[in-house]
């Protein structure tokens, strides 16, 4: 704990020294990015653009994950739709994210469920490869057991599959929040009239460095307290059968 | 074929069982394995190592469907017990059993961890028990669904001698107060010897029944010496095959 205070601090001079090396306009200091963050909550802008920000990550999140997972599930489990699909898969993952944004606008409107659905397609290949991974790594010693003891789906599924892909999920997960919210920027730069990326957009326009370095690292820190509050106490949950070594 | 008939009574029949290897070869490693269990009967089947026994076991429980030939299974429910726990190592102990049966009751629950010495480790995770204690919990979980019909895959390999001795005695008191058909695999000729009430064996390749007789002579009156000549006998079954 005390190292990461040191370096926290050793950051903040750090930036301090920079700033005023370089001048407040290319590198506000500390104090000016704080001063434009608290004029930005006094408005109300703040909340406003966190909160679609964060329904957006919520939303490409979850279609994500959810249809990731299963399309995952499938390819690792039967050879066959894994060969079908593979190539898709590799297109995908090799599409420049912004080429999926800009067609996705252009094809659907920039509306809300083009851009979420750009981001969601963005993630989806990220997800399906991860799974795949954790879906063929099944025990088959484990099904086996499930089938002569006539589990049901639902029963297989909760204690037989899931627990095994559970640090697969967790891996999908933080990888996928990371890149969900980056993309969610992007999209919101281009065509949404709101949300943390329309606010940092505006404010590279205005030449305001420090309302984009506020934005970002208020982002940042929303993400952090996403993955500390829940991403890690369900890989705690997930992992608590294992012994711990002594 | 694999279907469901008559309650307690386990009717084998294979013609034929062929795998094929990594390397691309069919070989064929069961031939004309038929026999009957009469409900309540406990059976050893008795082989060398790789001679199918466990292939066989697996074709009985269904998990296995590619063979020539019919098993007709007592009704549903079947208890197994792999040659390995397979326990959800991400569930207790407790959790592992109630998964698999979710209709016992917590009284009947009691009486088989009890049986089984397993009382102080419900709560536990299979990952903190010692191999003994994790076979004990997966002979819980095939009792607790109340089989119809048990099969038990060497579940007493790699025990010390007086743990699976432990369990041997433990498991038969099980299976007689149930009266539960049991199929016990095993290449331990006196522990056969000195369990069940017949004996089926098991040799060559591909693998056919090369002796098949009962023990007569009560389990609970079984002096060593008898247990020993009984071995003696299923060994001279292999060797004038061989």
């Amino acid at each position: 704990m005390i190292w990461r205070i040191a370096s926290l601090v050793g950051f903040l001079l750090a930036w301090q020294l920079s700033s005023s090396l370089a001048g407040g306009m290319l590198l506000p200091s500390p104090e000016a990015v704080l001063m434009a963050l608290l004029e930005e909550a006094r408005s109300g802008a703040l909340a406003l653009n966190l909160l679609a920000t964060l329904a957006r990550v919520a939303a490409a999140f979850t279609v994500a994950i959810l249809a990731g997972s299963a399309i995952g599930y499938a390819m690792g489990r039967s050879a066959t739709f894994d060969r079908v699909a593979d190539p898709w898969l590799i297109l995908l993952l090799n599409l420049p994210a912004l080429v999926i944004i800009l067609l996705a606008y252009v094809w659907f409107g920039l509306t809300e469920a083009a851009a979420v659905g750009a981001v969601a397609i963005n993630k989806l290949p990220n997800t399906i490869a991860t799974l795949r991974e954790g879906s063929r790594a099944l025990d088959p010693a484990l099904d086996e057991m499930g089938e002569a003891f006539t589990f049901d789906p639902l029963t297989r599924a909760r204690h037989i599959v899931v627990p095994q892909l559970a640090p697969y999920l967790a891996a999908a997960a933080r990888t996928g929040l990371s890149l969900v919210w980056k993309i969610v920027l992007v999209v919101e730069l281009i065509g949404r009239p709101n949300g943390v990326g329309f606010a940092i957009g505006t404010a590279f326009q205005l030449f305001d460095v420090a309302r984009i370095l506020a934005y970002g690292l208020c982002f940042v820190a929303v993400m952090l307290a996403i993955e500390t509050c829940l991403v890690q106490p369900f890989e705690r949950h997930a992992s608590r059968w294992r012994t711990r070594k002594a | 074929m694999h279907r469901v008939g008559e309650p307690g009574k386990l009717e084998v029949s294979i013609r034929k069982k062929a795998v094929r290897s990594a390397a691309g070869e069919r070989k064929q490693i069961l031939a004309d394995i038929s026999f009957v269990l009469a409900p309540g009967e406990v059976t050893a089947l008795v082989g060398p190592s790789g001679s199918g026994k466990t292939t066989l076991l697996r074709i009985i429980a269904g998990l296995d469907h590619d063979f020539d030939g019919e098993v007709t299974i007592p009704a549903q429910r079947l208890g197994f017990v792999f040659q390995e726990p397979r326990l959800l190592p991400w569930r207790s102990v407790e959790e592992n059993v109630r998964i698999a049966a979710p209709q016992a009751s917590a009284l009947e629950l009691d009486a088989i961890f009890n049986a089984l010495g397993l009382g102080q480790h419900r709560q536990h995770f299979p990952g903190e028990l010692s191999l003994g204690l994790a076979r004990r919990a997966a002979v819980a979980r095939a009792f607790a669904v109340r089989p119809d019909l048990l099969l038990l895959d060497e579940p007493f390999v790699s025990l010390d001698e007086t743990l699976a001795r432990q369990l041997q005695e433990e498991l038969i008191a099980l299976v007689e107060s149930r009266c539960v058909t049991s199929l016990l695999v095993t290449h331990d000729i006196l522990e056969a010897a000195r369990l069940v009430e017949r004996v089926i064996v098991l040799d060559g390749r591909p693998a056919r029944i090369v002796a098949d007789f009962q023990i007569e002579m009560p389990r609970a009156r079984r002096s060593t010496g008898f247990v020993s000549s009984v071995a003696d006998r299923i060994r001279a079954t292999r060797l004038t095959t061989l």
